[in-house]
Parts: C-alpha cells; sequence; structure tokens
C-alpha cells in the first residue's frame, strides 16, 4: 500500500474522530433544538449512527478530502516526484537534476541530492577517464613490449647466426654477452662463459713464440687498439685457432665500463696467405732462372764464348739483353711490393758510415754513368753515422741514381750527405731533363712510370720509387722530390736517422715488436 | 788446373756455368742436388764449389751445413748462386753467412763475373 493510501486512511480516521467527538460534544447543544421522542435505546442509536452518517458525508469526507489534497501537494508529490527523478539516476541517467524549488527541507532535500547527483556524476566521469586512460596505457605498453621483444628477437638472431665471436665484457672483466660463434670457437657454452672473468674462457697466444699481447686488458687500459691478426686463440680442447680481434671500447661519461671483442677464425685466410706467398716465391724463383739463363748466355756470346759474333746480331742480341735486365728488375720489384704488403719485408739494422754505403752504389753505377760522359760525386757529411738496414739504404740510393743516370745525358750527378736533426738527408741531384708538376704528383705511386720522350717507353719498372720510399719510412726516415725543373735537372731526397738518436731508437723498438704491434714511425 | 764443383738444379744453368768455367780453364765436376753435390765434394775434393740455394730434395743451406761439419769437405770455398737477397734467405744465419765466400745474385751476375771471382780467389790463397 503505498505512502498515499496510507495517508488517506490515516486522514481519514483522524478527521473523522475529531469531528465524532466534537459532534458528541456539540449534539446536547443541538438536541433542545430537534424534536426529542422519547424512543426506545434502539431508535436513538439509529439516529445518531444517522447522524453520524451525515456528517460523515458532510463534514468529514471533504475536509479530509481537502487535507489529503493539501498534504499530498506538498510533501507526497514532491516525494514522489524525487522518487521518479533518482529512480532514472539510479537506472543510469546521471542528467536528470530535481527541478523542484522549494525553501523548505524538501527544497534543500532536493538540492542536495542534486549536489549528490553532480558529484556522483563527476566522480563516474573521472573514473571513466582514467579507466580509460589506464586502457590506452596498457595498449601502449603491449605495443612497446611487442616492438622490444622483436628487437631482442631480431638483435639475438643477429648474434647467433653472426659468423665472428661477439664477447661483451663489463668493468669488472666478466663476461656478459657470448654469442654463439663465440661458443663454437671457444668450446665454451653460453652459459658457462656469462660471468665468469674473461680471460678464464678467452685464452690468447703469439702466432710464433706463445705469448700474446693481452690486448683487452690494454683497450681497457685506453691504449688504442689496432685490428690485429696475429693472434691464435686456445681452445678448451687445447686445439688453436688463428684469429683477427678488434675491440670496441664502451664509455659512460667518460669513464670506461665494459668492452666488446669482435674475434674472427682467420683459418681459411691464413692458408690462402700462404699460398700466394708459396706461388710468389715458386714463381719469382722459377721466373728468374731462365732468364739468368738468357743473360748468362748472351753476356757469354758477347764475350766470344761462342766463337765469333757478326754485327748484324749484335745490336738484337744487346736489345734482348736489356729487355732481360728489364724483366728481372720487374720480378724484383713485384717480389718487394708483395714482401712489403705483406709485412713479410726483413730487416736487419746496424750501424753504418755513410760513406761507405755510399760508395759502394757509386762504383756500382760508375761504369753506367762514365759511359754517358755524365760526372757522378758524393758530398757533405759523409763521415756521420747511420743506423739503418744496409741492403735497403743501398737499394734506395742505388734506385735513385739509377734513376738520375737514366734521365740525365750529360752533366753531372751528386749525392749530398746533409744533417737533419735527428736524420741525416741523402739529397741526389741531377742536371737532367727533369720531371713536371704533373709528373710528380704520380711520382711515388705504384706503376707510375715517366716516358721517354724521344721513344715514348717507359723508363723503368714504375715501382722503384714505391718502394724506396715504403723502405725509407719504414726505417724512421722519408724519401721525397725536393725540387725539379724540366730542362735543369731533379733533386731527390731521402732521409735516415743518425745512429744513437732518440729516432734511431725508435726504429730500433719498433721492428723489435711483434708485427701486430708494430706503429707506422 | 783448378777443379770447381758446381752444385745447380736447373740444367740449362749448369751447362751454361761449366761451359764458362771450362773456357777459362778449370775442370769442372757437377751435381744437380744438394746431397748428390756433398757426395761429390767429398769424392772429388775440388778446389772451389759454387752452390745454387734453391734446389729440390736437399736445398744448398743443407748443403752448405753438411760441407761445413764434414771434416773432409769443410775446407773448401763455397759460394753461393742464388735469387733470394741475402737478408731475405731462410735458414741463413750470420754463422752460416760467415762461411761463404761469396754471395752471388744469380740474375745479375754474369758468367764471367762469377769465373772471375773464384779465379781471383784461388789465386791469392
Amino acid at each position: 500500500m503505498n505512502l498515499s493510501r496510507k495517508l488517506a486512511i490515516l486522514i481519514f480516521l483522524g478527521v473523522f474522530i475529531s469531528v465524532t467527538w466534537a459532534t458528541l460534544l456539540v449534539l446536547p447543544l443541538i438536541d433542545p433544538y430537534i424534536k426529542m421522542q422519547t424512543q426506545g435505546f434502539f431508535e436513538i442509536v439509529l439516529f445518531t449512527i444517522l447522524k453520524l452518517i451525515i456528517l460523515t458525508i458532510v463534514i468529514v469526507l471533504p475536509v479530509t478530502a481537502t487535507i489529503w489534497v493539501l498534504i499530498t501537494k506538498s510533501i507526497i508529490k514532491p516525494l514522489g516526484y524525487f522518487n521518479e527523478v533518482t529512480r532514472s539516476i539510479a537506472s543510469g541517467n546521471l542528467g536528470k537534476k530535481i527541478e523542484f524549488i522549494s525553501k523548505d527541507e524538501l527544497g534543500e532535500l532536493g538540492e542536495n541530492i542534486n549536489l549528490m547527483v553532480k558529484n556522483l556524476a563527476t566522480a563516474f566521469q573521472s573514473m571513466a577517464s582514467s579507466l580509460r586512460n589506464e586502457k590506452l596505457k596498457e595498449k601502449e605498453l603491449e605495443v612497446s613490449y611487442t616492438r622490444l621483444e622483436k628487437e631482442k628477437a631480431k638483435d639475438e638472431a643477429l648474434l647467433t647466426n653472426i659468423n665472428d665471436a661477439v664477447i661483451g665484457i663489463n668493468k669488472d672483466s666478466r663476461i656478459i654477452l657470448f654469442n654463439k660463434a663465440a661458443s663454437n670457437l671457444t668450446g665454451f657454452d653460453q652459459n658457462e662463459a656469462i660471468n665468469m672473468p674473461y680471460y678464464w674462457v678467452l685464452k690468447f697466444l703469439g702466432e710464433k713464440d706463445g705469448v700474446a699481447l693481452d690486448f683487452i686488458n690494454q683497450a681497457f687500459s685506453g691504449i688504442e687498439q689496432k685490428n690485429s691478426n696475429h693472434v691464435v686463440i686456445e681452445k678448451r680442447d687445447k686445439g688453436k685457432i688463428p684469429v683477427s680481434h678488434s675491440v670496441g671500447v664502451i664509455r659512460t661519461g667518460g669513464q670506461v665500463t665494459g668492452a666488446v671483442v669482435v674475434l674472427r677464425d682467420i683459418t681459411r685466410e691464413r692458408e690462402l696467405e700462404q699460398m700466394k706467398d708459396e706461388f710468389v716465391s715458386i714463381a719469382s724463383h722459377e721466373l728468374r732462372t731462365p732468364m739468368t739463363a738468357i743473360k748468362g748466355l748472351i753476356s757469354m756470346i758477347f764475350e766470344g764464348d761462342f766463337g765469333n759474333l757478326s754485327t748484324e746480331l749484335k745490336d738484337p742480341l744487346s736489345d734482348i739483353a736489356t729487355s732481360t735486365d728489364r724483366l728481372i728488375s720487374l720480378v724484383n720489384d713485384m717480389l718487394d711490393v708483395s714482401r712489403i704488403e705483406a709485412g713479410r719485408l726483413k730487416f736487419i739494422l746496424g750501424e753504418y758510415v755513410v760513406s761507405d754505403l755510399i760508395d759502394e752504389i757509386l762504383v756500382l753505377m760508375e761504369p753506367l754513368t762514365k759511359e754517358k760522359g755524365v760526372g757522378l760525386e758524393s758530398t757533405g757529411e759523409l763521415e756521420r753515422k747511420v743506423f739503418t738496414d744496409a741492403n735497403k739504404f743501398k737499394q734506395i740510393l742505388s734506385n735513385l741514381v739509377g734513376n738520375a743516370i737514366k734521365f740525365t745525358d750529360h752533366g753531372k750527378i751528386t749525392v749530398e750527405a746533409k744533417l737533419n736533426g735527428e736524420l741525416l738527408k741523402i739529397s741526389v741531384s741531377d742536371t737532367g731533363m727533369g720531371i713536371s708538376k704533373e709528373d710528380q704528383k704520380k711520382l711515388f705511386t705504384k706503376f707510375s712510370q715517366i716516358t721517354d720522350s724521344q721513344s715514348g717507353r717507359p723508363k723503368g719498372t714504375g715501382l722503384g720509387l714505391y718502394i724506396s720510399k715504403e723502405f725509407a719510412k719504414k726505417l724512421g726516415g722519408d724519401l721525397w722530390i725536393e725540387n725539379s725543373v724540366p730542362g735543369y735537372g731533379s733533386i731527390f731526397s731521402f732521409s735516415s736517422p743518425l745512429s744513437g738518436t732518440n729516432m734511431a731508437k725508435k726504429v730500433d723498438e719498433n721492428f723489435k715488436k711483434p708485427i701486430e704491434a708494430q706503429i707506422k714511425i | 788446373m783448378a777443379l770447381v764443383l758446381i752444385i745447380e738444379d736447373d740444367p740449362i744453368l749448369l751447362k751454361m756455368y761449366r761451359e764458362k768455367f771450362e773456357r777459362s780453364g778449370f775442370e769442372v765436376t757437377t751435381a744437380v742436388e744438394g746431397e748428390a753435390g756433398v757426395f761429390r765434394a767429398l769424392n772429388d775434393q775440388p778446389d772451389f764449389i759454387v752452390l745454387d740455394v734453391m734446389m729440390p730434395k736437399m736445398d744448398g743451406v743443407q748443403a752448405l751445413k753438411k760441407l761445413k761439419e764434414n771434416e773432409k769437405t769443410k775446407n773448401i770455398p763455397v759460394a753461393l748462386l742464388t735469387v733470394i737477397p741475402k737478408d731475405q734467405a731462410p735458414g741463413l744465419n750470420k754463422e752460416l753467412l760467415g762461411e761463404i765466400v761469396f754471395y752471388w745474385m744469380k740474375d745479375t751476375t754474369k758468367p764471367s763475373e762469377v769465373v772471375a771471382d773464384v779465379t781471383k780467389y784461388l789465386d791469392s790463397h
């Protein structure tokens, strides 16, 4: 039974009882005006009931109705309205507001409900938006996670499939990264190697003498590392593999915090190098033998060992001899170049009075200069001692003097020794045809040749100056063209450290180091 | 007449040197590799030995060692004929080099120079 009906009944009862009481009080007052008949009790009761009924109809009902209507309007209806609105709100429609405006407690209730709803709405909204944010963040996280996973998988795949061994070392010298190739190379499993000090897993030996530079340690100490390939790694099973290595150092804020070592198995490269060396030495030997025969036999023919030589044969035979000489020079030069490039040139260092070295070459070259009518002399600080490889020094000098003779038809060639700090500078100057600026640029490159202006044929093998310059540099000096004026002559100079100087010491020490540690002086 | 032993594996070169020495008044005996050469030296006791360095089987350096180790041959003067420069020859240490009288680079030394050097040496010793 709803409020409205309850109210109606209560009001009715209230009014009815009040009116009845009022009537009972009022009745005796009215009685004298009404015909009082002495009737039986029954009639009095009937009469009273009749009066009550009339009163009820005439007074109680209207009054009840009025009061009911008033109360309904001011209380029940608003409540019903509240009910409606709140029901609507409860079902999710937070936009509904209570419109009722009155200044009493009901109005206040309405306002409070509105406020409550507003707060609820706000709370709900912020909850909804945070929920949305959460969902978004989650989505983003998922995306980054997937990306990271992909990257990680890619890196792992890369490291696993790379053929070079990649080993990461932290600042405590422990291995933090060890790829599959590293595992294959060393014989240690990845999980065995991780966290071990690197020197337990990576054992290096020098190629020749069993002692290897700890280049990883050097890298940590900040010493610059060359990529080198004269080191052998000892596997777990004591097998040995030649490797080429390079170390990259990781720095954070200027401090070394780790290193990455890359090793490559160069067994195959080694084999190829060896094959090449064997080929070069066999080839050069094989080539020289027949050339020696040609040259030797021609000289014997000229010396009359095979009977008289007809004059027509002299020229062609002479040309054959010259050609053979050129072939021989070429083979020697190529062999030198090959040795220079492989770093297999042997140097025997010592102290020499420079005049001894110079004189040897001049004596050798004299017949050629005499033939051409060109003067040949030495001058300057000839008593100085140099620290060098005698054969190579002589080779350089003979190359320069030989060139001078080739390009000079008259005048003279001078070899001058001059002091230049810790070095002795040897200058070979001639009064020959000189070299143009353009040709000068190409001078020290391989196979550069200056053509004979008359015959158009190139002179020389084209390797002489390249080789001489390499020798000079390796020995602590250099080789260069001082000056050359076409038509007047040229001056070529090379320098060599004086014995007993710091430079000489540097050169000496450099050659004592294993090849991989040798620096370019 | 002085006797020269030429140990050289290339037949043409061998013929050439032999020709030159014989024309210059020498007696010549030959071998084409190291072991046979040492044998010849022991047997024939030459006055001079001309030795090629690069040969099959026993090469010149080993032959030189053997010659200098053997009482009967160690005093015979030996000169090396080769294509390898002194400082690049494997196995040729300072000691061995000291035992050699001449070091001729085959490709730049004429046969006449070889003979001249040997003649001069034998004349002064």
